[in-house]
């Protein structure tokens, strides 16, 4: 096991490597650059003291190198976007607020998700079942910025119950937690109900049920162990999605966090930014799948988790 | 980043499905995750193509004023607040009844003013904010800026210039030696005399090439040794910005006489020469590095979330300012109209057509809807002149005939904005708007017999069309699509209308030779002087159209120190030659429309000279009179949150 994940980390470092040169070479293909901004064409003086000024005069393979010796160095420099902060700074100050958002998030979309899942497969074909498949393909279809437009709309504008958004008192927590959590947790009431409802008639369930184990250790014991096992599958992969923050909820509410930095670094062409959040995401993609991949180990003994094993797979 | 990447299959799935899923998504895990971060790293790459939906408002000062544009059957005299070559002695700032004792206590209040406890404004600024100095990044400060330090001038509620950090000024005979008296007793909270040596640092640094500053296209070719000091060709202390015989006498030396020069230090703000030495340039962005000689000091700055000032009890100008705090909530733009229908902020512009429509629909925001003229700003359409199609004149007079103006303005802007034939916007100093009206009037007959003189009968061989936008917002897509149904409906011309994000479209405007044959994009003046709007047009400048007489005509009107209504006219034969030779195609000046909450109010909301009735540009800065104009009234306890 340990051999494993030892590997594992080992390949995830070479993925970081080549997602940096790739998305390093992507960015620099796009036109424009960060100091495009003014009405006014600068005077050609200014434009390259501006390049020499950030290093981008040097030859790309230059540009890259530094910056990958700094990386390794953990320096990941200066956003663009803000000057008076360093990248690492930048986002230590604001994803500690977008998880703080994305744990609520995942653990009230999940709680709730599981929990409506299991009545409803249930209550298979009855008025509460009908109820719960409804409110997810809702929940599944109406983007968060529409939800969250209308929280806004009804709670802060219409009834003057919350602030428009901010930061800073459990009350503003409210709405952004709303509008983000509906669809992971629509998405994980569906994928628990089909989920439960093939465990349910499986041949062990009534093996358990036909030796006279009590109901509530079948359901327990040997309908949602068996039944969670897709549910990791389907779960896992949401979870850096929503760690990582969402610029329509962050943007919406004036949330100082993460996620609206995802598309502000690419229209300001904030190159240090865009590297260093590339290569965050990717580094909590491989490790999410890795621990994925760990958790079937727990939940179904059978599945082993040796190298060339799962090379195969 | 969760947007869009939920590819999993939405209907209910057999337990089969969900086993094949699951390999599949294992599998997708043993190529170590490189899915997402492939996706997340084009996501980076290809943001190129497509602008968000919403732009915040031009950044230099958010507040504008009223456009006597909305009375423009009236014509606006021209004033020109410039050439002011003449010694001024130092007058009390601005009309502002608010009485004004001696600065250092505070300003009596009217009667019906708040507590001075209220006296708090509250507004949301662009999530953009990078630093609060204008010599540091023009384009990255908040809505409220530049009120550590006063200019050397600034302007009153009619747009004219008044003393400010200087107390009189004067030209040289050959009009290219300005002198500066700086009033004495100006103080740094530090303690520090402001003198003429904080301007000459100031100076300095804009020009240093490793500062590499983003505006220092506007001293070019006007403070002497400026050119040559940003490419390093000459010392940073030969820069025509000097100190004179003491410590309060400071020489601008310009390179041709400038009479525009005084309207250009409207942007004088100086930094404290000691904290740049002791602190650096980044002074001002944190509480306790920085130092201010204006009305106000840094109290806070959150990062993302809010910036707050307070009153600088030092502070030993002559403004009289009633606010004693200013709290911006740092915010995207679309979120705006909301906190302010949720009296979470006292002052907001440039709603979407959407909101406009529900304040105007309101009986209480109706009241509370002023136009503003802004930055003077215009909308035009540009064509690559070097190039075919748009290289035959006729072809461009063509596309100028064909926009329907009043039809835009009623049915597209409304309130936000009135027709453009020509340039300079109605109340701009030159402004000549009824004499050119006709020269790109709408006139489709006339239209379609120059696209036929031209060799296009009936559109016929015209090569299809892309109209490149700039990060337009709503309205100017639905113009821009407006003036392109037109012209297939008109001329039978297809025209695919292309909203580009900032940085492409500037890259691909300003590249030699240009990259966008066809496009539409708007300008705002920087200072009040002809000479200013003008000088985009020149040859070399934002655009590929190069008119020799143009170029004479502006660069002599610009450095003619005779009579001023002879300079204006010059300006003016000047703009009709850009009207007439169609380079672009006037579609209207912009009236930003600012909502103020009814508790603000003051001698700067009364009317202007010419009528109207706003926030003038540029805002609540020590460049203008406005914080003397300006206070809360008791309501403010009916309304505001909290």
């Amino acid at each position: 096991m340990g051999r494993y994940i030892l590997a594992r980390l080992a390949s995830l470092l070479f993925v970081l490597f080549a997602v940096s040169l790739i998305t390093f070479l992507l960015m620099h293909t796009v036109p424009g650059g960060p100091f495009d901004v003014g009405e006014r064409r600068l005077p050609e003086a200014t434009h390259q003291a501006q390049l020499r000024k950030y290093g981008l005069d040097k030859p790309l393979w230059e540009q890259y190198v530094r910056y990958m010796w700094h990386a390794v160095h953990l320096d990941f420099g200066i956003p663009f976007q803000s000057p008076t902060d360093s990248v690492i700074g930048l986002i230590k100050r604001a994803w500690p607020v977008t998880i703080k958002i994305g744990l609520l998030t995942i653990g009230i979309s999940y709680t709730l998700g599981v929990l409506l899942g299991f009545i409803a497969a249930l209550r298979q074909n009855t008025w509460v079942d009908y109820l719960v498949t409804f409110g997810a393909t809702l929940g599944l279809t109406v983007p968060n910025f529409v939800v969250a437009i209308w929280l806004v709309l009804i709670l802060s504008v219409r009834f003057q119950l919350l602030p428009t958004g901010g930061w800073g008192s459990p009350k503003q927590y409210i709405m952004p937690v709303i509008a983000y959590s509906l669809a992971p947790m629509a998405l994980v009431a569906r994928y628990t109900r089909v989920s439960i409802l093939e465990v349910l008639h499986a041949d062990y369930v009534r093996t358990a049920r036909a030796k006279g184990l009590s109901e509530r250790r079948v359901l327990v014991g040997h309908v949602a162990r068996n039944a969670l096992i897709p549910l990791v599958t389907v779960i896992g992969p949401q979870i850096p999605n929503i760690l990582t923050g969402s610029i329509f909820i962050e943007s919406t509410f004036r949330i100082p966090g993460l996620g609206r930095f995802f598309v502000t670094s690419t229209f300001t062409r904030d190159y240090p930014m865009i590297l260093a959040l590339v290569l965050l995401v990717a580094a909590l993609w491989g490790i999410t799948y890795l621990i994925t991949d760990i958790l079937y180990t727990v939940l179904d003994p059978r599945i082993r988790l040796t190298g060339a094993a799962v090379m195969r797979r | 980043m969760s947007e869009g990447r939920n590819t999993i299959d939405r209907d209910s799935l057999g337990y089969e499905r969900i086993i094949l899923l699951h390999m599949r998504l294992r599998r997708r895990a043993l190529l170590g995750g490189s899915a997402g971060a492939a996706a997340a790293a084009l996501l980076a790459a290809c943001g190129g193509s497509t602008a968000p939906t919403a732009t915040p408002a031009p950044s230099s000062g958010a507040a504008g004023a009223p456009t006597a544009a909305q009375s423009a059957a009236t014509p606006i005299p021209t004033r020109a607040p410039v050439a002011v070559a003449t010694t001024v002695s130092g007058s009390a700032p601005t009309g502002t009844t608010a009485a004004s004792p001696a600065a250092t206590s505070p300003a009596a209040l009217p009667a019906d003013a708040a507590a001075p406890d209220q006296q708090v404004y509250i507004v949301n600024t662009t999530n953009e904010v990078k630093v609060f100095d204008f010599w540091e990044a023009v384009y990255a400060r908040p809505t409220i800026n530049s009120l550590f330090s006063e200019p050397l001038v600034r302007l009153n509620n009619d747009y004219e210039l008044q003393p400010a950090s200087a107390e009189s000024w004067k030209v040289s005979d050959d009009g290219k030696t300005w002198t500066f008296k700086i009033a004495p007793g100006l103080v740094w909270n530090d303690g520090n005399p402001v003198t003429a040596d904080d301007w000459v640092a100031t100076f300095q640094y804009g020009a240093d090439p490793k500062h590499a500053w983003d505006f220092t296209w506007f001293f070019q070719g006007i403070i002497k040794n400026w050119d040559d000091a940003i490419t390093g060709k000459v010392p940073l202390d030969q820069l025509g910005v000097k100190r004179g015989g003491d410590a309060n006498t400071l020489i601008f030396e310009t390179q041709a006489p400038s009479p525009y020069l005084p309207a250009m230090l409207v942007y004088s703000w100086p930094l404290s020469k000691a904290a740049l030495a002791k602190s650096g340039p980044l002074y001002n962005t944190k509480p306790e590095t920085s130092v201010s000689s204006g009305p106000f000091v840094l109290t806070s700055w959150q990062k993302d979330q809010q910036i707050v000032f307070e009153r600088n009890p030092k502070y030993k100008g002559k403004l009289t300012p009633a606010f004693t705090k200013i709290v911006q909530k740092i915010a995207d733009a679309k979120t705006n109209f909301t906190a302010y229908q949720n009296n979470e902020i006292d002052y907001t512009d440039h709603p979407a057509p959407a909101e406009l429509k529900i304040a105007q629909g309101d009986p209480d925001l109706s009241k509370q809807i002023f136009s503003s003229n802004g930055d003077f700003r215009t909308f035009y359409l540009f064509f690559d002149v070097n190039t075919p199609p748009f290289d035959n004149l006729k072809v461009r007079q063509a596309f100028s005939h064909i926009v329907d103006r009043d039809a835009i303005q009623k049915s597209i802007l409304g309130p936000a904005g009135t027709q453009a034939y020509s340039w300079l916007a109605p109340g701009f100093p030159g402004s000549q708007r009824e004499a050119v009206k006709d020269i790109q009037k709408f006139d489709v007959a006339l239209a379609k017999q120059l696209l036929a003189d031209a060799g296009f009968p009936d559109g016929k061989n015209f090569p299809k069309q892309t109209m490149w936008l700039r990060n337009a917002v709503a309205l100017d897509q639905a113009i821009a699509n407006a003036i392109a149904a037109s012209i297939k409906q008109n001329l039978n011309i297809d025209v695919e209308v292309s909203n580009k994000d900032t940085k492409l479209f500037t890259d691909s405007l300003t590249a030699k030779p240009t990259k966008i044959p066809f496009g539409y994009v708007s300008y705002g003046m920087d200072f009040l002087d002809p000479f200013n709007m003008l000088s985009v047009w020149l040859s070399g400048g934002r655009h590929s159209w190069v008119n020799k007489d143009f170029d004479t005509k502006v660069k002599t009107a610009a450095s003619f120190i005779g009579p001023t209504d002879q300079r204006i006219k010059m300006f003016q034969d000047a703009e009709r030659i850009l009207v007439s030779d169609a380079p672009g195609v006037f579609i209207y000046h912009e009236t930003p429309i600012q909502l103020i909450k009814p508790y603000v109010t003051g001698p700067a909301l009364q009317p202007d000279k010419s009528g109207n009735k706003s926030l003038h540009w540029p805002g609540y800065t020590t460049a203008d009179s406005s914080p003397s104009g300006l206070y809360i009234t008791k309501d403010v306890t009916k309304l505001r949150k909290g």
